[in-house]
């Protein structure tokens, strides 16, 4: 019999989340999975886990209960109150052996959107009020803890597939100028305010695939950028699209939070063609 | 003669191709569909355009390569997808207003909407949502000018040159010809969708 943890509350947005499954956006579905996978991927590594394992993302609030067998956990994504009982504390990035019976709560995040419980094995929905640990990986846990990167100061962004449908100035005002986050910001898009990005074309662009960190532009100007659970079609046009290096960070970003984005400055791998515009500006 | 598709960039690993029309776009999928390389993790089409992506360690540079390369004009894969019947109660809500906007009786409309045979040409609005083309031109209406706030799971629809089957419960704006009991997106399903792009599918009246 696994270990199983039982699930006292489940909080803000608390959820258990893989890596997703890219590959059948051509079926209408998006990736879905954890919104920071770079967070979630990190929890796995420090125990010894394959990265995409299943972990619990929470908003805050989380309440859990060790079942009869200890369990190896860790936190990662945004820095969160946590107080154990009944077990050594649970700091961010470390390793920790939770006994039978510890309770862990996850208050309120101090920091950034979205925490990440991993447990070594990682683990499966059993009901509302249960969760099955996995089988041990077999791989050694981190001996450390992990160093917490530091967001960038900027987030990088490629000029996307509709650039053109926009005034000249407008990708380089997504680039210098500084966007809020909107409360209204979901597990779909990342909804920002700022100067709106004007489009030189009235004319309705018909529905067309659009990858996760795409820049969608509604006719308000207001950028919207793609997380994990988008629409894989969209009928606004994109304007850039948030490097995947990058879209972690700023999915971290609460609302109310000033964003700024900065053209990418790498080279593209796309070939030039005389008829095709540069692949980046 | 045509030099492909345009490819128009959307960040490092993806990019559209964009076509002239939507014939075009369903040609290009099942082509690409039939010989896809490895490296690419969607491709997913849609009116004008053919979004792919590709695999961290996927090359690029052959990807659109081989995306740009024309496909045969002899065959048409488009209509060789998997056929698929669907059986359908025609009841729907809409059946009477849409049989008097079209000019033509209910049986008339049912007759219709049953006696053509459809193709998937792309899926988008929520998972296992396929957008059939193959619709008598007879039946092409706007939307409805308010949507519903609730269209029930199976509703089966048409709206502008498109039929589809609601797969879930939702918000929806076609009209509504009828209903059937066949499941459209199953997480269990190896293919989770019943009606992927190419597929070529028969309304059955019960």
């Amino acid at each position: 019999v696994n270990p199983s943890i039982d699930v006292i509350g489940w909080g803000v947005g608390g959820s258990i989340q893989d890596a997703g499954r890219p590959g059948r956006a051509a079926w209408g579905a998006s990736r879905g999975g954890a919104v920071d996978l770079a967070a979630l991927a990190l929890a796995n590594r420090l125990l010894g886990n394959p990265d995409q394992l299943p972990g619990i993302e929470s908003s805050g609030g989380l309440h859990l209960r060790v079942g009869g067998r200890p369990v190896m956990v860790t936190a990662t994504g945004a820095v969160a109150q946590i107080d154990v009982v009944g077990g050594p504390a649970v700091g961010w990035g470390a390793p920790v052996v939770l006994p039978s019976g510890a309770q862990l709560r996850l208050g309120r995040l101090l920091s950034g959107t979205r925490a990440y419980i991993g447990v070594r094995g990682g683990m499966t929905f059993i009901d509302d009020e249960r969760i099955e640990v996995g089988n041990d990986p077999g791989t050694p846990a981190a001996a450390e803890a992990a160093a917490r990167a530091e967001p960038p100061a900027r987030i990088r962004v490629w000029i996307g597939p509709r650039a053109d449908w926009f005034v000249d100035d407008a990708f380089s005002t997504l680039t210098t100028a500084a966007f809020e986050v909107s409360p209204s910001s979901d597990r779909v898009g990342m909804r920002l305010s700022g100067p709106p990005l004007r489009r030189s074309r009235p004319d309705e662009l018909r529905s067309e695939g659009m990858v996760e960190g795409a820049v969608q532009v509604p006719p308000d100007g207001q950028p919207i950028v793609m997380l994990a659970d988008h629409p894989v079609t969209g009928g606004y046009p994109v304007i850039a699209v948030v490097d995947p290096r990058d879209l972690g960070h700023l999915s971290q970003m609460p609302a109310g939070s000033t964003v700024r984005f900065a053209a990418h400055s790498g080279r593209a791998r796309f070939p030039p063609r005389p008829h095709d515009r540069a692949a980046h500006g | 003669m045509s030099s492909g598709p345009r490819i128009l960039p959307s960040g490092p690993t993806a990019f559209l191709a964009e076509y002239d029309s939507l014939d075009d776009v369903m040609h290009a999928a099942a082509h690409l569909q039939a010989e896809r390389p490895s490296g690419v993790i969607d491709l997913v089409p849609a009116a004008r355009t053919i979004l792919i992506t590709v695999a961290d360690h996927g090359d690029l540079t052959a990807i659109i390569d081989w995306v740009r390369r024309p496909a045969p004009v002899h065959d048409r894969p488009a209509h060789e997808g998997p056929a698929i019947t669907i059986d359908v109660v025609y009841d729907g809500v809409d059946l009477q207003s849409v049989a008097e906007s079209c000019g033509m009786t209910a049986a008339e409309v049912i007759a219709s909407h049953s006696g053509s045979e459809y193709t998937v040409a792309c899926c988008g609005f929520t998972p296992g949502f396929s957008y059939l083309v193959g619709l008598d031109t007879r039946l092409h209406l706007a939307r409805r000018s308010t949507p519903r706030t609730r269209v029930p799971a199976g509703a089966v629809a048409i709206a502008g040159e498109f039929s589809a089957v609601y797969p879930t419960e939702g918000p929806g704006g076609w009209h509504l010809l009828g209903r059937t009991d066949a499941v459209m997106w199953d997480e269990q399903r190896s293919a989770a969708a019943l009606l992927p792009p190419g597929a070529r599918v028969r309304f059955v009246p019960r």
